[in-house]
């Protein structure tokens, strides 16, 4: 009951968060520029020009044109997305499952490649193993995505042809319009409806651009489990394991890593958050039609009504997240108590 | 009249202006100093009474980012600055697009660099928006000729090709003269695709590929990837959704690509060639010879096929077609391509409004009144159609090729124009009778169609056409040399890339995109964002004789080579090449900096000077007969 109450009492706390980081971008949507450039062309006349102010409310004060966009945000009417052809809210709907998709997988391979990593340098502190490790971690966290995606592409895409260019699966697939849409996320679906092929090859179209997108979250993650593993195999209650003769793999696996993962757990949080908002050069590069691909266009078109809905979206997700991080530390470690 | 010499060519003319220049610098120098010497100077700057002499400040805009305006600004500063150094300031600034538009709406921007592409093949598209008092640019420039005006409407409604070919030269010479705009570039085309396929055409007037010309082997032939199909183009092009499917509101190129396969016109240009017409929902091109055209041009009569079928099987009857225009119309969106059928079709067209849904009435309320539209267009039998033109505008064939004049099965889209509340149906669906019926958009993604089995022609060779984006220009790049994708749109930067065997280029064919730059004659000083960047008067463009030095100031070959990779050429008029109406016999502008400066120094500052070197100079020149 605690723990519902908890959750109740931060879903509140969402209310000014939102609103706060609303008037925030709403206003950096407004002094960056004029928002009607979005509507206007260079073929258009002065009176329509005229017609796009009046119907959008450009030529009223900033702080009536918020409250007739929150107005909207309230009644669930976040405005038309110019560069998605849809309301705002079917947009973010409708890019979601894509990038939902792209980063569960990677913060899957983060999570698992980056944990065995960081714990097996905390083990072998200062060994081949522990310097591969770094350097690899120094290379993810260095390596600019878009540089990392182009290389991938050409070496596996085009000169070894083991993975497809781009897109989430194949146009065989399309064309027979055969891909299920019940979750929007293609792996999950294809083994709904018992679709294996579709399942592999959805798989396959995933792998670079999940490569490509966790490659840096992989390097975060092993560098926070190495410090927190060696943080954790220096405290007592890991001497005492030792003492009692429990082997080393259990005292690693089973009782230090579980400590270990706490702060590892918040990095993770926010890399989740971070990449559910911030794949806009993975989804390019790869013609991955998710959110980051939107949102690009929409900032390069001056779409601002969707700019904001992906902020206010993103703003959601954050802290979503962070609660769920939350809830986790209890689960992780039960001296944390949720108040 | 290609401008493609790499350095301009001086007359002997021009070199005597040099002399003359020359020596009425040295002149003036002289006699200015002498008249200081005796007592006749002051500590204030002498003023020579011309632009040349005394030089100017003025600010150009580009928006930022935009590195193709931004170099032709800095080319106008670099050659006009070289004039007189130090006294011609010219000041480029980058500033944001809504900025930009700002500038522009308040008049306040001194020159415009911007580019235009026509709407349907006819010159009227071209010199009623630049040179008609009423028309987007020259409105935006503070230009009116009433004269022109005429000349304009004249040479809209003539119905003697011949003689109308004639007028639009006319006019071309006269602009010339003026000077009111500065064409700096007519758009090349470039475009690779592999070489397997067969039947590409490039015509100006289409929205991106007709995929109905192509073929490509059924079998994988040399050089294929594994997975080659040969039931399937894939063409892999860059990121940007329709704005909208709908034939009465898309106004863009990459949803009018997917309209321009889907729907049908009753005429459509034939082939490569933007001139000619050929029939295709109709059973001829209407002419005043078959009967086509009545009472002096403002009758059109489309006699209709029989055996056309829509993509939900339904037959195709004259009533569809009336029933499209109605539904153009009387949505009638402002920012869409309604107004050129409004613009000959309906009395007063501009007076009327966009349709919309009424939430009282429960339906959708036309923009334009449905008695005025069927005073303009009806079914006069099962199988044709008449069109009444408030005045004669042989363009009219040429503006229902648009896809506002697409046809669409009037059964599929039932009430209300397929609107329900604010939900268009057709923004995101499609009904044609074309030789690809629509099957998914899936947005940020691909489009993709099918061949239409019961198309009233061969149906198409390729069964399926995927349109997928792809925003990054080097992937589009690998998946063409990959042969994943049958046809890539290749940056500029990168043409390079894809000159490699196994691909086809053809390139070099005009478009009919024009750039061009216009010169605001009524320009607002008071709006100016950096006034200490700016001494000229508002009417500084006004005088004809400083356009001249600014179209002389600009290098128009450094522009092509370096800022367009060599893909344009140099227009001569509004009027691009390759367009009925164009005549290569009006000259072009020439780089020449020698004649730049000339014009300048005939270009007279508000005050005339009392300054000794002025009344030297002017003297002089009133001498010589300037």
């Amino acid at each position: 009951m605690r723990l519902a109450n908890y959750i109740i009492k931060r879903l509140f706390l969402l209310i000014p968060v939102l609103l706060g980081v609303s008037i925030i971008v709403f206003t950096l949507t407004r002094i960056s520029g004029n928002p009607a450039a979005g509507y206007i062309n260079e073929k258009m006349t002065p009176s329509q020009i005229a017609q796009v102010y009046e119907k959008y409310h450009f030529d009223e004060p900033v702080y009536t044109q918020f409250i007739y966009w929150l107005d909207g945000i309230i009644h669930l009417d976040w405005g038309w997305s110019k560069t998605a052809a849809l309301p705002v809210t079917d947009a973010l709907a409708y890019y979601f499952p894509a990038t939902l998709e792209l980063t569960l997988v990677s913060i899957i391979m983060a999570i698992f490649i980056g944990i065995y990593l960081g714990i097996g340098s905390a083990v072998r502190r200062n060994k081949l193993f522990d310097h591969s490790t770094r350097v690899i971690s120094l290379i993810g966290v260095s390596l600019p995505v878009f540089w990392l995606a182009l290389i991938l592409q050409f070496v596996f895409y085009y000169y070894y042809g083991l993975f497809p260019s781009g897109g989430r699966a194949s146009n065989i697939y399309y064309l027979t319009q055969s891909i299920p849409d019940i979750t929007g996320l293609i792996l999950i679906d294809s083994l709904l409806v018992g679709n294996f092929a579709l399942f592999k090859d959805a798989l396959w179209h995933i792998v670079l651009p999940a490569v490509t997108l966790s490659f840096g979250t992989i390097a975060i993650v092993t560098r926070i489990m190495r410090n927190s593993m060696l943080e954790v195999l220096s405290l007592d209650y890991i001497k005492t394991a030792r003492a009692k003769g429990l082997n080393e793999r259990s005292i690693i696996w089973k009782h230090a890593r579980k400590n270990a993962m706490i702060p590892t757990t918040t990095v993770i949080g926010l890399s989740f958050g971070g990449l559910l908002g911030g794949a806009v050069l993975t989804e390019s590069i790869f013609s991955w039609p998710g959110l980051g691909k939107w949102s690009a266009n929409s900032i390069r078109l001056f779409d601002y009504n969707s700019v904001l809905g992906f902020c206010l979206m993103i703003a959601i997700i954050y802290v979503l997240v962070n609660l769920v991080v939350d809830v986790m530390y209890a689960y992780l470690d039960p001296r944390v108590r949720l108040e | 009249m290609e401008g493609t010499a790499a350095e301009p060519k001086k007359s002997k003319g021009s070199m005597a202006i040099v002399f003359l220049l020359v020596g009425l610098l040295i002149g003036a120098a002289v006699g200015a100093g002498a008249m200081m010497v005796l007592g006749g100077g002051d500590d204030e700057e002498e003023s020579y009474g011309n632009y040349l002499l005394d030089g100017f400040k003025l600010e150009l805009f580009y928006n930022a980012g935009n590195v193709n305006r931004e170099m032709a600004c800095q080319i106008l500063k670099q050659n006009l600055e070289e004039l007189n150094p130090g006294k011609i300031v010219i000041t480029v600034t980058g500033v944001e697009w809504s900025q930009y538009l700002e500038l522009r709406t308040e008049g306040a921007m001194p020159a415009m660099f911007l580019g235009w592409a026509p709407d349907y093949a006819d010159p009227d598209n071209y010199v009623q928006p630049f040179y008609h008092q009423s028309g987007t640019y020259a409105s935006m420039c503070g230009y009116g000729n009433d004269t022109l005006d005429e000349m304009i409407t004249d040479a809209a409604t003539e119905l003697d090709v011949d003689a109308r070919a004639a007028k639009y030269k006319q006019i071309s010479m006269d602009m010339y003269e003026e000077c009111v705009f500065i064409w700096t570039a007519q758009a090349t085309n470039f475009h690779a695709e592999r070489d397997w396929l067969t039947g590409y055409e490039f015509n100006p007037m289409f929205s991106g590929l007709i995929y109905y010309q192509y073929d490509k082997p059924d079998t994988a032939p040399a050089g294929a990837p594994a997975g080659y199909d040969g039931d399937t183009f894939l063409m892999a092009t860059i990121s940007g959704n329709p704005e909208s499917l709908d034939p009465a509101i898309g106004y863009e190129t990459a949803g009018g690509e997917i309209m321009q396969n889907v729907y049908e016109t009753l005429l459509f240009y034939n082939g490569s060639s933007a001139d000619e017409l050929v029939p295709v929902l109709a059973t001829e091109v209407p002419t005043v010879d078959n009967g086509g055209i009545q009472d002096n041009g403002t009758t059109y009569i489309y006699n209709l096929r029989t055996d056309v079928k829509f993509h939900d099987n339904n037959t195709m009857t004259s009533e569809d077609v009336r029933y499209s225009i109605e539904r153009a119309l009387a949505i009638n969106d402002p920012h869409g391509p309604a107004w050129m059928l409004g613009q000959v079709l309906i009395p007063d067209y501009y007076d009327y409004g966009a349709g919309e849904w009424n939430d009282t009435q429960g339906a959708f309320v036309p923009g334009v009144p449905l008695d005025v539209i069927a005073d303009a267009v009806w079914a006069s039998d099962a199988d044709t159609v008449q069109f009444n033109l408030t005045t004669a505008y042989p363009a009219f064939l040429y503006a229902m090729c648009y896809n506002v004049g697409s046809v669409i099965s009037k059964a599929w889209v039932g009430e209300d124009y397929g609107f329900d509340e604010d939900v268009n149906m057709l923004a995101d669906d499609m009904c044609g009778t074309g030789p690809y019926a629509f099957v998914s958009w899936e947005r940020d993604n691909q489009i993709i169609m099918k061949a239409f089995a019961d198309y009233h022609e061969e149906p198409a060779a390729i069964e399926n056409v995927i349109i997928k984006q792809v925003a990054d220009g080097t992937t589009r790049i690998l998946m063409l040399k990959n042969g994943e994708a049958d046809c890539v749109a290749v940056p500029r930067a990168q043409m390079n890339d894809v000159r490699v065997d196994g691909i086809n280029i053809t390139e070099g064919i005009g478009t009919f995109n024009v750039d061009f730059l216009g010169l605001n004659q009524d320009l607002n000083i008071e709006a100016q964002p950096n006034p200490e960047n700016t001494n000229v008067p508002s009417d500084f463009f006004a005088d004809k004789h400083v356009r001249l030095a600014f179209a002389h100031a600009f290098n128009y070959d450094q522009y092509i080579e370096d800022g367009l990779a060599g893909t344009a050429i140099q227009p001569n008029g509004a009027i691009p090449q390759g367009m009925f109406g164009y005549d290569a016999s009006v000259p072009i502008y020439t780089y020449d900096l020698d004649l730049a400066a000339f014009q300048l120094y005939l270009a007279k500052t508000p005050v005339e000077a009392e300054g000794a070197g002025a009344n030297f100079v002017n003297e002089i020149m009133a001498r010589i007969g300037f």
